[in-house]
């Protein structure tokens, strides 16, 4: 009974949704207000259908009624009752239903805070979010309904994928879909504006860097929750591995980048219009691509479990966007023409500029090399696989450039700066990387690519830690004290500070990355129990395995005891789970991590009489990429709180208006 | 103090060197770029399926009987075809994956250079400020904000 509401529910917000895209855009066309307000409520009223259909499967799993087939495929009686959360989104259409009603909450949050300040591009903005909403419940109507009935209904489901019974799973993917799709609110706003004759007026761009913004930390999480989950579960002691679905998430994230950085100069300096609108045109075609890639991949990758056939639906989707929005742009260019010109390559803006452009090329690069194997299967009928070591050459040292422009790039001026400008703004920072350097070298780092890396995140730090002492130390020839001195300084302009924040936790990132890809050790070891064995320090006593037998699988356990010279580190339980029904197995590495570094021991092969092969890892500062999360949050967030501005007009609003400035 | 704790970390961590065999940096190496045949997208390092195992065993073998890294990677292209590698080879079809991405930096760079330079010299569009007039208590009340704003503590 309730699936069938549920059913209803779906079909009536297609329908909706529908009318919602055409009404809006009519009304916004040819400016009826009735049409207009009707859309609107109409979106208001989508979360609640879509709650609908929801709870509807959920319920379906709650009483295990395997009537319904995505029930049956991604769940069992054995399933744990807390996986119900997972499974509705483990598999392709109940994923697709979790993006609908996450999408249309985000659409609603972004409608009532577009709907007073943008009157004249709302329309605009709600038809474009509208029409992806009706996309994806389209496809969730009629070729994947997660609520349709199977024709006999079968005694047991076939349960859940193992590898999702994972607490990372419980938010890694709902938060990356949510990121993917969240690019969407953005690009809405930015299209509308344009749409509506309104892009040379800057007015959608406070609230479009917003909402960028937001979509970037959700993008961020998504990734950083993935690779943890990776690093965690996948056990092989990496947390990326260049993988396609890896990067089809990264590329967006590059793109939006690209995205929240110029939007600042538009926001400033009333340029790059234009340029504002292609970054996030290309944004959201890569995270529909994104979503392609996920969904239909035509690229083997380790996501494979939401694997669909309508690959080439989020392809068509995507060609068709692109080329509208390209459309739109060639026939609203006039009205892009920036106000103000670049000055000098001597400026922030050119940093800017320079910054955007190496984001595209990393994201372009990656497009290429996931694509490619594509190609040159169509064109070849070759085989190709591009991994890790392509992308380690190619995009690595982009990203190192981008370290650099991110150390230097903040400290040049607007508008234009003088040599000797520069020269002052830089030579602290530059000073450190140097000195970072040479300590390096000095204690005994030799690999000169690790070396260079680190000088490059020494450069970044210490501008930002000397613009914070030297702000610091202006105010307090004021007389205030330190801290309230510091408090000031960054609460005054809170979009810089806050960039600061999230630039030290791309910095953390970038330093648990460099050290952990140059200097990990790993060795595979064969151990009896009762056998020591000594690594980087670290003693460890495998003491004893045993065997758990589950409902749905079996555990392999190993005891070991870790001591570091003659501090205890307590008992380690690295195990697998072999997954009867789906012969699958899935590891669970055990982690005694701390700032310095982890140690890390997986499972690899367990034998009868206890003998089994583990791998040791040294991984060294893995601790701060993930302390980074939390930081870049909070860095983001500290951005986009709201700030009191203390504004004066020459001329009245009115006045403005009508001289239509 | 933040950037003490930073340096700290990196000297301590990166500069205890752990005494790996060769052969066995040498073998973890080549497992990096050695396909698991059987698990979709990962290396038979990533891989803890029995196939992949075995794949380890055979290069740690083919090492110790004094095989080159490049044999190696031979050995394992005629048996299961060269998508088994997962950095593309540096030939034939696959050359193109190497040579298209230094080609976009350059363009890309070449793009933005004269993208610069036909900023520089574009018309803008005028934002009016030369046709505002402001009375003359207007600008008085905006050098006060001004001032206030520059000398509040």
């Amino acid at each position: 009974m309730f699936v069938e509401i549920g059913y209803i529910a779906i079909g009536v917000s297609f329908a909706l949704s529908t009318y919602i895209s055409i009404a809006s855009l009519v009304g916004g066309i040819k400016k009826i207000p009735e049409l207009i307000v009707s859309a609107r409520w109409g979106l208001y009223s989508l979360p609640f259908l879509l709650l609908v259909a929801v709870i509807a499967l959920v319920n379906a799993f709650i009483t295990n009624d395997f009537s319904v087939r995505y029930v049956a495929e991604n769940s069992n009686l054995a399933m744990p009752q807390q996986y119900t959360w997972v499974a509705l989104y483990a598999g392709n259409a109940g994923s697709l239903l979790f993006i609908a009603i996450v999408f249309s909450l985000l659409a609603v949050a972004a409608i009532l805070s577009i709907r007073k300040s943008l009157p004249h591009s709302t329309p605009y903005a709600l038809a474009l979010m509208a029409l992806v909403l009706t996309f994806f419940l389209g496809i969730i109507c009629f070729m994947a309904n997660p609520l349709e009935r199977l024709p006999i209904t079968p005694a047991d489901g076939q349960g859940i994928n193992p590898l999702l019974v994972h607490f990372g799973m419980f938010i890694h993917p709902p938060v990356q879909m949510t990121g993917l799709v969240s690019v969407t609110i953005p690009f809405s706003i930015a299209i509308g504006a344009m749409l509506a004759k309104r892009g040379g007026r800057d007015e959608w761009v406070d609230i479009g860097r917003i909402w960028g913004m937001i979509s970037w930390l959700i993008l961020t999480m998504g990734l950083l929750l993935g690779s943890w989950w990776a690093y965690t579960i996948l056990g092989w002691g990496g947390y990326w591995a260049w993988d396609p679905v890896e990067n089809s998430a990264l590329m967006p994230w590059l793109a939006m980048t690209a995205f929240i950085h110029s939007i600042m100069v538009q926001k400033r300096r009333g340029m790059f219009r234009m340029w504002n609108m292609v970054i996030i045109i290309v944004a959201f075609t890569l995270s529909l691509m994104g979503m392609f890639i996920n969904r239909g991949g035509p690229v083997p990758s380790v996501h494979s479990f939401a694997q669909s056939t309508m690959g080439w639906l989020f392809l068509m989707f995507m060609g068709v966007s692109l080329f509208g929005s390209l459309i739109a742009f060639l026939l609203r260019m006039d009205n892009l023409i920036s106000r103000d010109k670049l000055e000098s390559l001597l400026s922030r803006e050119s940093m800017f500029l320079f910054q955007n452009v190496l984001f595209l090329i990393a994201a372009f690069i990656t497009l290429w090399g996931s694509v490619f194997p594509v190609l040159a299967k169509v064109i070849n009928g070759t085989t190709v696989t591009v991994g890790e070591p392509f992308y380690n050459v190619v995009v690595g040292p982009i990203l190192l450039i981008i370290l650099v422009v991110m150390g230097i790039g903040p400290f040049f001026p607007w508008r234009r700066a003088t040599k000797s400008n520069i020269y002052r703004a830089i030579r602290v920072p530059l000073a450190a990387g140097i000195l970072t350097a040479i300590i390096i070298i000095a204690v005994g780092i030799r690999q000169p690519l690790a070396t260079l890396a680190f000088a490059v995140c020494g450069v970044a730090a210490a501008g930002i830690f000397n613009e914070w002492f030297r702000g610091t130390r202006t105010r307090m020839r004021k007389g205030e004290p330190v801290w309230i001195a510091f408090t000031n300084l960054i609460t005054r302009n809170r979009p810089r500070y806050g960039g600061y924040i999230v630039h030290l936790g791309i910095l953390m990132l970038a330093i648990g990355a460099i050290a952990s890809s140059f200097y990990s050790t790993q060795q595979d070891i064969t151990m009896q129990p009762g056998d020591t064995y000594e690594i980087g320090g670290y003693t460890l006593s495998y003491l004893d395995s045993y065997q758990r037998k589950y409902s749905d699988r079996d555990e392999f356990i190993g005891e070991f005891k870790v001591t570091k010279g003659n501090k205890d580190l307590g008992l380690m339980y690295p195990k697998q789970s072999f997954y009867r029904e789906f012969r699958i197995n899935a590891t669970h590495a055990a982690i005694k991590s701390n700032p310095i570094e982890d140690f890390y021991i997986i499972p690899s092969e367990f034998s009868n009489n206890g003998e089994a092969i583990f791998r040791i890892l040294l991984n060294p500062l893995v601790w701060w990429m993930w302390a980074a999360g939390p930081v870049m949050a909070i860095g983001t967030i500290f951005a986009l709180t709201p700030q009191k501005r203390i504004s004066v007009r020459l001329i009245s609003k009115e006045e403005e208006n009508k001289r239509n400035l | 103090m933040i950037p003490a704790i930073f340096f700290t970390a990196i000297t301590v961590s990166c500069s205890s060197t752990v005494d790996v065999p060769y052969s066995v940096e040498r073998a973890n190496k080549l497992n990096e770029t050695v396909m698991c045949p059987v698990c979709p997208g990962e290396s038979i390092d990533q891989s803890q399926n029995p196939l992949a195992l075995q794949m380890r065993d055979i290069i740690k073998d083919k090492l110790n009987q004094g095989w080159s890294d490049q044999q190696i990677k031979d050995y394992f292209v005629e048996k299961y075809g060269p998508s088994i590698l997962l950095s593309p080879p540096r030939s034939g079809v696959s050359l193109v994956v190497w040579v298209i991405p230094p080609i976009i930096v350059v363009l890309s760079l070449l793009i933005l250079i004269m993208a610069i330079k036909s900023m520089r010299r574009n018309k803008v569009r005028s934002d009016g400020l030369e046709q505002i007039n402001p009375s003359p208590e207007k600008i008085s009340e905006y050098s006060k904000t001004l001032e206030k704003i520059i000398n509040e503590p």
